[in-house]
């Protein structure tokens, strides 16, 4: 005979547990401890089946809702518990459940060394008392697995005293009803986005599927923890699970599996900005998809290549993968999906300063978008290509275009401040202050705590000289962005306009201190406040040493462009701002983005 | 009538019930030369001074079963005994300080001996009975109490300071503040309690069982309540004036402090398992045949027939077997690992699955197997590899990871005189988690190179 008796597979049915609970009972001639493994709605089924199989005998019973921390003095206050052989306990569960908590460790938290039940160090010091007192009565916990474990590792010595654990639900099936449990609840946690929540339930999950080596439910658990470090913007932890689900996928050979991790390290590496890294993997997760002819996979795949590419200021590969997604994306018939990698490319073009190919990819956008199904996705994807359309014309020179595209975008939506914002800025390049400062004021009802179209809106104030309206706007700018020196700047020049010049000199002073690239405009913009005052030594040395710093990017020629097109306006001379435009375009003063 | 034999038969293989005395049987062969008498008992009659020994060992090895028999011993040798089962009534077990053991021993002894005279004990509560009347939640004064009421008291106290969570803390730095002149007036006690004993009476002996009951409890960066009471505060424990023995959880002879547990104590007494298989995994025949030893006295109580038909039927003999055959009792006993307590779970487990006599070898495997899960989930997932790696080496560190699973009884402890008459101690699993797959899978990671 071998010693070790290795377990045996064949488990008794539930039939025969309940005969043996039944002769044990019987059997029984007074005190004694009796526990049986099931659930709730088990418990009261075996309790009936019990008291009618064994008339013979005296029963009470305690049943709990709530948490107990003394067992004797309820069962010594049960009425006639000198008459009674057997007590029935349900729910002494709920008395172990507020000392549960989540872990790594094992099994969860079970055998923590900083706390004990109170209840579990009551039976386990006074299972003599219950010996001595009780001769007559054997005691029957009705406990899930959880509880048995629990008593069993922290009320070691009260158990010890038991007629064993008679069990009708066996682990498997508990553990297997659970880990559906526990992902049903992730799931709903990830869907109304309470990611810290899903990742604690997931990580029960996990450990269940582990002890259970359910392998296929392991790759789905990480995968799923993955998901949810992803979206919480933990990258790191993201690939790690994803690197654990990819180890066991690869073991059982499933290849989507694979492909899919793969693709979302790939994704969490180019979030983190590794790039090389990120095209490791999707290339990986890619020649998986094509592999699996997953087409939808290697057009994604493809197009986040192409992203990480963009990003390393590769241009031509970032462009062929785009291209390639884009050709298997037209293929397979995906409006959303293409009208995604049709604005990369036009991004791409844009950087590349080739702008009209550029308007070709937006224009093809907005053509595709009419495609898409759902009127959000079509709205979003459309009022997208909108403004980039608009931003691209608006690079060009060709206002008036541009400002038609925004007011398309206006007719889907007024709500986007965006395009609002959009719109003012070209107004306001234009010399058209009066309707920069109301589509700005638009912004300013959809957010108000938009600081730059506070100063914005302040500075086309300034520029048709109302004074006193753009320095409450300034000051509001300020008041939400107090580090922002291009504000501080601004309020000085319009205090100087209504002759204050010590607060001028004091606003160009602290805006100089904010940030060193505006001391030249500092320099100049004391000159005329210090002349008016009569420091014309200071003036002067100010005067001198703006021409010795001043570099002619520092946004001057905005400053420039704008207050030419006020001053033709103001004029009536209206029509000659695109030719002014043109001419700045002609001698090569590329208009940035302000 | 065979239902009526089980029943008997399984209700003498209780596992909460001590055996009557009839039943005891002499283990010292196969515990490793160990007897209480000598461990013990001698330690006592041969000492002038008063002892403070150590005892401990696994749950359910016999523990308690071996004092009661120190204790009658004892008696014979003309000792007044007290014997203490500390109960919740003594101690919180989650929350026990030495200062709650000492007042413990205080009130078993108030309570044992009655003195008419002169009483260190009441005087020192009497002294103190203003600040410690609200312990014992009463407004009365002391001197208006009977001396029954004086002595309850104590228990008072101790009831009061356990019921209390709330206030545990201040009510022990109360209770602390007054340790010293306690232990005094304890020991005044002890002495005036001497002079009233018989003449021909050799002192008194505490014996406080169940402190090993004491769960560990330990709080991030402070030490263990263990250490707390057993190291830090020893000098208490050991101050008494009177010969005791205190039970202590196995963990605790077994940590890294046990040298300065040498150092503090006399060396710790540890009851050991019967020795029911060698180290090299074979099987011990004198270990079997003293557990089988064990279940013959039991049931010969019950009828002295049953001795017979022990292992079989019997020819000629109208009686009922125990067991099917010697093969099934051999697998009841060897599946044990020489633990006295789970020897007698298996045997009601295995009548759980029988009818009628006799105890056929299935219910005996339905037994094992149902006694093995409990091991199953004692294990917790991290601990399979630590116990496959002992199991290995037949040794065992001395971390908390080990002492935990000794504690729980995953691994024990054998010892035996070698040929040279040596002392060896070693060490496995428990044979019942040998059969688990879960522990086969991570000995055979341990095994391959």
């Amino acid at each position: 005979m071998n010693l070790s008796e290795l377990s045996e597979n064949t488990a008794p049915s539930k039939e025969e547990v309940y005969h043996t609970l039944l002769r044990s009972l019987r059997r029984r001639k007074g005190f004694g401890i009796v526990f049986v493994q099931c659930s709730p709605a088990e418990a009261a089924k075996l309790i009936q089946d019990i008291q009618k199989d064994l008339p013979q005998k005296q029963v009470g019973n305690l049943k709990f809702d709530e948490p107990i921390d003394n067992l004797y003095d309820l069962v010594a206050e049960l009425p006639d518990r000198e008459d009674l052989n057997i007590v029935f306990i349900e729910g002494l569960e709920k008395s172990l459940e507020p000392y549960i908590k989540p872990g790594y460790g094992g099994d969860g938290d079970y055998y923590n060394l900083d706390t004990v039940p109170t209840i579990l160090g009551h039976l386990n010091q006074r299972r003599e008392i219950f010996r001595d007192h009780f001769k007559n009565i054997c005691f029957v916990f009705f406990l899930p697995l959880f509880a048995v474990k629990y008593i069993i590792r922290r009320a070691p010595d009260f158990y010890d005293w038991s007629a064993g654990v008679f069990e009708f639900t066996t682990e498997a099936d508990i553990q297997k009803e659970d880990l559906a449990q526990y992902k049903r609840v992730g799931f709903q946690y990830r869907r109304q986005k309470q990611y810290d929540q899903a990742i604690e339930v997931y990580q029960q999950a996990l450990l269940i599927s582990r002890e259970m080596g359910d392998l296929r439910n392991e790759v789905d658990i990480l995968d799923s923890l993955g998901a949810a470090h992803f979206r919480l913007r933990q990258y790191e932890d993201a690939i790690r699970f994803y690197q654990q689900s990819l180890i066991i996928a690869q073991d059982i050979k499933d290849r989507e599996g694979e492909s899919n991790a793969l693709y979302f390290i790939g994704d969490s590496y180019y979030y983190l900005g590794q790039y090389e890294q990120a095209i490791k993997f999707t290339q990986q997760s890619l020649a998986l998809a094509r592999e699996l002819n997953n087409y939808q996979g290697e057009s994604i795949a493809l197009h986040n290549i192409g992203f990480a590419y963009y990003n390393l200021k590769q241009y031509p590969q970032a462009i062929e993968c785009f291209q390639k997604s884009l050709t298997i994306k037209q293929e397979i018939d995906n409006p959303q999906s293409e009208s995604v990698t049709l604005n990369s490319l036009g991004r791409v073009h844009n950087t590349l300063g080739q702008d009209k190919q550029a308007i070709n990819y937006y224009r093809k956008q907005l053509d595709v978008a009419y495609k898409i199904d759902s009127h959000k996705t079509r709205n979003t994807t459309t009022m997208n290509a909108l403004r980039c359309l608009g931003n691209t014309c608006e690079r060009l020179g060709n206002y008036e275009e541009a400002i038609s595209y925004y007011d398309k975008a206006l007719e889907i939506s007024l709500d986007n401040y965006w395009v609002w914002f959009d719109k003012a800025r070209i107004l306001s390049r234009m010399g058209r202050s009066e309707e920069a400062i109301s589509s700005y004021e638009k912004v300013l009802e959809i957010k108000p705590d938009h600081s730059i179209s506070h100063h914005s809106r302040a500075l086309a104030l300034a520029g048709i000289g109302c004074y006193e309206e753009s320095i409450q706007g300034f000051r509001k700018a300020i008041e939400l962005r107090p580090d922002n020196a291009t504000s501080w700047m601004c309020l000085g020049g319009s205090l100087r306009s209504l002759r204050r010049y010590e607060e001028s000199l004091a606003c160009f002073d602290k805006a100089a201190e904010l940030e060193y690239a505006w001391k030249a405009f500092e320099l100049s913009g004391r000159v005329i406040p210090l002349l008016r005052l009569g420091r014309f030594k200071e003036a002067f040395i100010s005067g001198y040493k703006f021409l010795l710093v001043f570099k002619a990017e520092w946004g001057v020629r905005e400053w420039v462009e704008r207050r030419v097109a006020v001053t033709l306006t103001r004029l009536g001379l209206q029509k000659l701002v695109p030719v002014w435009t043109k001419f700045l375009q002609l001698i090569g003063w590329r208009v940035k983005d302000w | 009538m065979a239902i009526d034999l089980l029943t008997e038969i399984y209700s003498s293989f209780e596992p909460f019930q001590p055996p009557v005395k009839e039943a005891y049987v002499q283990c010292e062969d196969v515990r490793g030369g160990w007897e209480v008498v000598r461990e013990l008992g001698r330690k006592i009659t041969r000492s002038k001074q008063p002892t403070c020994q150590l005892y401990s060992g696994h749950r359910g090895v016999g523990k308690s079963t071996e004092l009661l028999q120190l204790q009658e011993y004892l008696v014979k040798e003309k000792y007044f005994v007290v014997y203490f089962a500390a109960d919740d009534e003594d101690i919180e077990p989650q929350d026990a300080e030495y200062a709650d053991i000492l007042f413990a021993c205080t009130r078993h002894l108030v309570e044992a001996i009655e003195l008419k005279g002169h009483n260190p004990l009441l005087i020192w509560m009497k002294d103190r009975w203003e600040s410690l009347k609200e312990l014992a939640l009463t407004d009365l004064s002391f001197e208006g109490l009977s001396l029954e009421g004086q002595i309850s008291q104590f228990a008072k106290i101790t009831a009061n300071l356990r019921a209390t969570p709330d206030k545990r803390r201040e009510v022990r730095q109360k209770i602390n503040a007054n340790t010293p002149s306690l232990v005094e007036a304890l020991n005044d006690f002890i002495k005036e309690a001497a002079k009233t004993l018989d003449n021909d009476g050799r002192g008194i002996v505490l014996i406080a069982d169940n402190l090993d009951r004491i769960v560990e409890t330990q709080e991030e960066g402070k030490p263990s309540n263990y250490d707390e009471i057993y190291l830090n505060r020893s000098e208490i424990l050991r101050g008494l004036a009177c010969h005791v023995i205190y039970t202590v959880p196995i963990a605790m002879i077994y940590s890294g402090q046990a040298t300065q547990l040498e150092n503090n104590y006399d060396t710790p007494n540890v009851l050991p398992m019967v020795m029911a298989r060698n180290e090299d995994g074979s099987e011990n025949q004198a270990g079997l045949d003293k557990l089988k030893e064990l279940i013959c006295r039991r049931v010969s109580l019950i009828d002295q027939r049953l001795v017979q038909t022990l292992e079989g039927q019997v020819l000629g003999l109208d009686f009922p077997a125990v067991f099917d055959s010697p093969e099934t009792l051999r697998l009841l006993c060897s599946m044990s690992g020489g633990h006295v307590r789970n020897l007698m779970q298996l045997i009601q487990k295995a009548i759980d699955w029988t009818d009628e006599l006799p105890i056929t070898g299935k219910a005996a495997r339905r037994s094992v197997e149902e006694i093995r899960e409990t091991y199953r989930k004692t294990v917790q997932e991290d601990q399979w590899e630590v116990l496959a790696r002992s199991c290995h080496r037949r040794e065992m560190d001395n971390d908390g990871e080990h002492l935990r699973l000794l504690l729980n009884r995953c691994l024990l402890e054998y010892r035996y005189y070698d040929e040279n008459d040596t002392l060896q101690t070693w060490y496995n699993v428990h044979p019942l988690i040998e059969g688990i797959p879960r522990f086969q899978a991570a000995l055979k990671k341990i095994q391959s190179p």
